[in-house]
């Protein structure tokens, strides 16, 4: 078994006298896509601050069995990140972008960055304000798919972006860079947004971890009935986790029951993670 | 090394204006160079002491030329110098403005070698720039009388030079970085608002021993560069640059 490129072991982190992370403990191995959801404020920001080295901590944090906070310059040699896809710099020109990163980063591959950027219209010479949104994002993504690092970090990357230029770089982040050696990290609050390329799903509230699967688990842990009957579960076997009563029908979110069990009440379908998310969060 | 290159050059391509400055420089000293040969200009301002070179030239060059050069020089240093701080105050402040910051510390930099290329730009490129241009308008003035011209003024103002760089630029371009990475809307007040309360401040209530120490002389120029000033602008450059670092560092 492959050593986890992420350890947090009882990790907490206090602003002041407010507690924003109680021991949170995740691991994170190779070949994974991992989601890291929550509302705003549930505390996802500071522990992928903490995990790219940006703040302070208690408890147990290592990064490739290193302390980011202590060798942040170091561990990014190994770990990319995107913490804004607006966050280029408007004044440089693309080629002129592109040699700065090879003169900065070790694992950065020109060739590479030249053959990913001939399937799109920007040309080296281009300055990069004078691009679109979607095409920064897609040079931002292109720079760091160039960069051979087998850990990537992103927070909410597609932020403010139309629906085509997220799904475009939700695939290619799929069909680039994600491989069965490498691993992704990515934050969102927009939960049905990225449920189809994540391998599993962390949700976080209140600095606290409530649940942590593998997305293949849904469907064997999880059950949705949409419902028109007025039906009232009471058996303690086959009680809903969320109910959720709508003027056409009722949907009802069961963990750990037989689907059987349930059909003759209505439609039973697996849940979106979107429903899962606020089953229980609530 | 190469990493220090790669900011160097960024810093230059980012900056691409400041690079005029040498350009209209030498622009202004081939008009000052016409003017002169017509007459039309005399020099009835004195300079500052420490600037004046005329006694030792005037067996070099003759001495209207030489007197209109040594006032091109000096509007050479203290344009470039201004520049320098101008640079300085801004660099830090437009990086988190446009929000590149976020993408610059994502590269395995170090916010120490950052920093640390921008203070070489104010400190050593631009003092370079200085001497580049005092070269080309010394030929532009004298043609290749110029090279005698040049040995003698380099004799003493390439160490009045670096003197202004330890004793006035470095404490300057520190409080300049700092307050461009602490401004929140405008950093070029911050940088002047600060100085001129402490300067008042200090008039009232100490009568104006430790403003005109620490600053005032710095700007005005030391009719002795002593080893006083010099240390305390080494411990202010110091805790200015290490503030700044520590604030860069903890940016998201």
């Amino acid at each position: 078994m492959p050593k986890n490129f992420v350890e947090v072991e009882n990790l907490s982190k206090q602003y002041g006298r407010t507690t924003v992370l109680h021991d949170i403990n995740l691991s994170i191995g190779a070949g994974e896509i991992v989601g890291l959801i929550g509302p705003n404020g549930a505390g996802k920001s500071t522990l992928l601050k903490a995990i790219m080295g940006l703040i302070k901590y208690s408890g147990k944090l290592s990064i490739f069995d290193k302390d980011p906070f202590r060798n942040r310059t170091e561990l990014l040699k190994n770990m990319s990140y995107i913490a804004d896809v607006s966050s280029l710099p408007g004044w440089m020109k693309v080629k002129d972008l592109l040699t700065f990163v090879e003169q900065t980063h070790p694992k950065f591959n020109m060739l590479r960055a030249k053959d990913l950027l001939k399937d799109t219209p920007i040309r080296l010479e281009s300055r990069i304000e004078t691009l679109s949104k979607g095409m920064k994002t897609r040079l931002h993504l292109v720079t760091i798919l160039a960069i051979n690092t087998d850990f990537l970090v992103l927070d909410e990357p597609t932020l403010g972006l139309d629906v085509l230029v997220r799904r475009d770089f939700q695939d290619r982040l799929v069909k680039d860079y994600y491989t069965q050696n490498r691993s992704i990290l990515i934050t969102t609050h927009q939960v049905d947004e990225i449920e189809s390329i994540l391998t599993r799903v962390v949700f976080i509230k209140e600095g606290r971890i409530t649940l942590d699967f593998q997305i293949s688990d849904l469907k064997n842990r999880y059950l949705k009935l949409i419902t028109n009957q007025n039906v009232v579960f009471n058996d303690p076997g086959l009680k809903p986790i969320y109910q959720r009563s709508l003027p056409q029908h009722s949907e009802l979110i069961f963990e750990d029951v037989d689907a059987s069990a349930l059909t003759e009440f209505g439609q039973v379908v697996t849940p979106s993670l979107e429903d899962l998310f606020v089953a229980i969060n609530v | 090394m190469n990493v220090i290159l790669a900011l160097l050059k960024r810093e230059i391509l980012e900056h691409r204006n400041i690079w005029l400055i040498p350009v209209i420089l030498i622009g202004v000293a081939i008009l000052g160079r016409s003017s002169l040969v017509f007459g039309n200009l005399n020099f009835g301002v004195e300079l500052p002491t420490q600037l004046q070179l005329d006694d030792q030239l005037d067996s070099v060059v003759s001495g209207v030329l030489g007197r209109g050069l040594n006032w091109m020089n000096y509007i050479i240093t203290m344009t470039i110098m201004i520049a320098a701080c101008f640079y300085t105050l801004s660099c830090l402040y437009n990086e988190r403005q446009d929000e590149s910051v976020l993408f610059w510390r994502s590269l395995p930099v170090s916010d120490t070698t950052t920093i640390i290329s921008k203070l070489l730009i104010a400190l050593v490129v631009a003092p370079i720039s200085v001497i580049v241009c005092q070269i080309v308008v010394a030929f532009i003035f004298f043609g290749f009388a110029a090279f005698d011209y040049l040995e003698v003024y380099f004799a003493s103002s390439l160490l009045l030079l670096v003197k202004m760089i330890f004793w006035s630029l470095l404490p300057t371009v520190a409080w300049c970085l700092f307050c461009s990475e602490v401004a929140k809307k405008n950093p070029f007040l911050l940088a002047l608002v600060a100085p001129i309360l402490l300067w008042v401040i200090d008039s009232l209530f100490l009568s104006g021993v430790i403003g005109d120490h620490i600053m005032l002389n710095r700007w005005v120029g030391f009719d002795n560069y002593t080893a006083a000033p010099l240390s305390v602008g080494f411990v202010l450059s110091f805790v200015f640059i290490t503030l700044a670092i520590v604030k860069r560092s903890q940016r998201i």
